[in-house]
C-alpha cells in the first residue's frame, strides 16, 4: 500500500517524472542555449502547507524528505 | 581581490524608494565603539570594546523629484524606517549586497547655488547594523506568479550555506495592473530540485508601493542551504507585472 504525506510547509518541486529529467540533465550542463532549453520545459507544481503528496517517484521523495517539505501520514493519525 | 567602480552599482533601494538616480557619493562608515579604559598611576592609554558597531550613512547627490525618488523619500523627512539595501557590485543573483534592516531618515540638505545644478545631501541613522548579504533575485520586473527555481542562485560553495539563521531582506518598486496584492517568497533547497518555503513576506499593495514603503526585512532562524530562489503570486485583478528584489544574509559561523 503506498505511503501518504502531507506538506509541512510550502515548496516547490518538478511537476512530473520528464520534468525531473530535464532538470536534472539541464543542471549537468554549462550555461548556454541547451541549458536554457531544457529549464524551459520543466513544469513546476507549487504545493501549499498541509496539502496532501502523492510522489510519483522515489527520487522526488527523497528530495522532498531532504528538503524536510513532508511528513508520513499515519493511518491512525 | 577585485576592485569595483561606480558604473557597477547595480541599485540603491530605500523602501519603495531608488535612490541611484540621484546620487553621486555614498559614505558608508563602520566604527568599533571604545570606552577609555586606562588609569590613574599608567602612562599609557588603554581601550576596552564590547564588538559594539556604530554606522553612519551619507549620501550626495542631486536634487530629483523623480516618482518615488530620492526628493519624495526625504521631503519632511518621515520618521517611518525603511529597510535599505545597496549593490555596489552590480545587479545579478549572488552579488554582495549590503542590507540595513532599520533606517530613518534624519537630515537633509538641497543646495541651490548660482550656475550650478541644485544638489541634495542626506544623511540615514542605521538601526540593527549592515549586514553583508547577496542577492536572491536581482532587480526585474516579472509577469505572470511564478518561481525562479530553474534560474536559482547559490549563495554559498558549500552546504549548508549556515546553520545560525539569517535575514532577507524585499524591496518592491512597482506593482502595476490591477492586482490587490503581490506575495513574495524566499525558497532555499538542499538539492536544487525541491525548493522549500523559507520566508514569505507580507503581502504587498499598490497604495505599499506608492508609499514608498513597499519593504520588509525579516529574520531568518535556523538553517539556510545552499540554493535560494524566489516565489511570486498575485491576489484579485488583471495584467499585473511587480518589480522587486529579495536579498539574503546567512550569520557567519562563530
Amino acid at each position: 500500500m503506498a505511503k501518504t504525506y502531507r506538506a509541512t510547509k510550502g515548496f516547490s518541486c518538478p511537476a512530473d517524472p520528464e520534468s525531473m529529467k530535464r532538470l536534472q540533465s539541464a543542471r549537468k550542463l554549462e550555461a548556454g542555449e541547451k541549458r536554457e532549453a531544457l529549464l524551459a520545459q520543466v513544469a513546476w507544481m507549487d504545493v501549499e502547507k498541509g496539502a496532501k503528496v502523492e510522489p510519483y517517484n522515489d527520487f522526488i521523495l527523497r528530495s522532498l524528505l531532504e528538503n524536510e517539505c513532508v511528513e508520513e501520514v499515519k493511518a491512525n493519525g | 581581490m577585485a576592485k569595483y567602480g561606480s558604473d557597477q552599482v547595480g541599485f540603491m533601494l530605500l523602501g519603495s524608494y531608488s535612490m541611484l538616480g540621484s546620487t553621486s557619493k555614498l559614505e558608508d562608515t563602520v566604527e568599533l565603539k571604545l570606552s577609555q579604559t586606562d588609569v590613574l598611576g599608567t602612562s599609557d592609554e588603554q581601550w576596552w570594546s564590547s564588538g559594539a558597531r556604530k554606522t553612519d550613512l551619507t549620501q550626495d547627490g542631486w536634487f530629483d523629484d523623480a516618482s518615488n525618488g530620492h526628493h519624495e523619500a526625504f521631503k519632511g523627512l518621515p520618521t517611518t524606517h525603511l529597510p535599505l539595501t545597496i549593490a555596489p557590485h552590480g545587479n545579478a543573483g549572488g552579488l554582495a549586497i549590503d542590507m540595513y534592516p532599520s533606517v530613518g531618515r534624519v537630515n537633509y540638505t538641497v543646495q541651490v547655488s548660482v550656475g550650478d545644478v541644485h544638489k541634495a545631501q542626506s544623511q540615514y541613522s542605521i538601526n540593527g547594523g549592515k549586514k553583508a548579504g547577496v542577492i536572491a533575485f536581482p532587480l526585474g520586473t516579472k509577469v505572470a506568479a511564478a518561481n525562479t527555481d530553474s534560474d536559482d542562485v547559490t549563495i554559498s560553495a558549500t552546504h549548508p550555506a549556515g546553520t545560525g539563521g539569517g535575514s532577507t531582506v524585499l524591496h518592491v518598486t512597482e506593482l502595476t495592473g490591477t492586482p490587490t496584492n503581490c506575495t513574495i517568497k524566499l525558497r532555499h533547497s538542499t538539492d536544487g530540485i525541491t525548493y522549500a518555503d523559507l520566508t514569505t513576506f507580507a503581502a504587498v499593495t499598490p497604495a505599499n508601493v506608492a508609499a514608498g514603503v513597499a519593504s520588509e526585512y525579516a529574520t531568518i532562524a535556523g538553517q539556510i542551504n545552499k540554493w535560494v530562489s524566489v516565489a511570486w503570486a498575485y491576489t484579485g485583478g488583471s495584467a499585473p507585472t511587480v518589480t522587486f528584489t529579495v536579498g539574503v544574509h546567512v550569520t557567519p559561523a562563530p
